[in-house]
């Protein structure tokens, strides 16, 4: 698929991975709604690039998302893509042990952190499917996921919600398929970004990389660029790409 | 043309919905053929589509309850293409 004068939607691009993505893909060529909560940054986006619309949504909220995909297809009349890379992560184990003794995985924090990265993948996909499907657009839905799908200890919730996108990505792939829609998950190892940073300390973050085979961390670049490369290839589809510098082999 | 058409998309009811031609008539109601689903309506608007090289409307689509109703509506795009 050539990605020049497409509609691409890309959640939680506002920051992070998913900030380098919106600007290469506006290099390529793209119309680019940022959809995010970051309205400072959403802000600074509109003003500074031509070509992108910015939304303030909560993809939490079922209805707010429906209102807001309806708002962005009036507008552009075909969505041809969606990268659904908004999220937040979070650690905690099932059950762990405390100074003040033993402590549960807070079902408040399970709750948030599968509405926040599984639901609203959920919330936002049915309803650009949707759309795809009514205007028999043969476009592509990409999935960020992470490498804690496999279950990463220490990660209860986000690992479960990541597995779930996994699932997501295959039953998608194979359900709209058949009209030319294709569905791709990404799955980012661990990437110089500022939560990286902020999440881990320097010395856990040394340990990491001494595992990685290519013994440093991926940059922003790196996973923009394997996304924008599912895009454009046509045959990928219900595959989830690990780009990981080698960690999980 | 047009009965070649019919009997081609009656092929395609079947084979989508996996039942004999005997099985089915144009009353035949898609919801009440065992083997129909949500999915397979689906592999059938993917089929026919293809087959005839036609693009379904909504409303063609959410209008084809029975068999007979499917026919209705292929044969009209079939004829609006040949005018």
């Amino acid at each position: 698929m050539d990605i020049t004068g497409k509609n691409i939607i890309v959640t939680g691009g506002a920051n992070g991975i998913g900030y380098r993505l919106v600007l290469d893909l506006l290099q390529e060529g793209a119309n680019v709604c940022v959809i995010d909560i970051d309205q400072a940054r959403l802000a600074d986006l509109a003003s500074q690039r031509d070509r992108v619309i910015t939304v303030d949504c909560d993809l939490t909220h079922a209805l707010e998302v429906e209102a807001c995909i309806e708002s962005i297809f009036s507008k552009w009349q075909c969505i041809d893509i969606l990268v659904n890379n908004a999220g937040v992560l979070h650690s905690s184990p099932l059950v762990s042990f405390s100074p003040d003794g033993i402590k549960k995985h807070l079902l408040g924090d399970w709750d948030k952190i599968i509405s926040a990265n599984l639901s609203s993948v959920f919330y936002i996909t049915v309803c650009v499917a949707e759309k795809m499907l009514l205007k028999r657009t043969r476009g592509v839905i990409v999935n960020i996921s992470s490498i804690s799908a496999n279950g990463n200890a220490g990660q209860t919730a986000y690992s479960a919600a990541k597995a779930g996108v996994n699932a997501l990505t295959a039953t998608w792939s194979k359900e709209l398929g058949m009209f030319g829609i294709r569905t791709v998950g990404i799955s980012p190892g661990f990437i110089n970004t500022e939560s990286t940073h902020k999440i881990l300390r320097e010395s856990a973050i040394k340990t990491i990389t001494d595992k990685v085979p290519l013994r440093k961390l991926g940059e922003v670049h790196d996973i923009s660029s394997g996304i924008i490369s599912v895009i454009k290839n046509d045959f990928i589809n219900g595959k989830v790409i690990e780009i990981d510098g080698g960690l999980t082999i | 043309m047009v009965d070649a058409g019919v009997v081609r998309l009656i092929e395609i009811i079947c084979s989508v919905l996996n039942v004999s031609v005997e099985s089915i008539d144009d009353l035949s109601m898609l919801k009440d053929i065992d083997t129909w689903d949500s999915l397979r309506h689906m592999e059938l608007i993917v089929s026919i589509e293809s087959e005839f090289n036609i693009e379904l409307t909504y409303e063609d689509i959410v209008n084809m309850k029975s068999v007979g109703d499917i026919k209705k509506t292929i044969l009209k795009s079939i004829k609006q293409d040949e005018l």
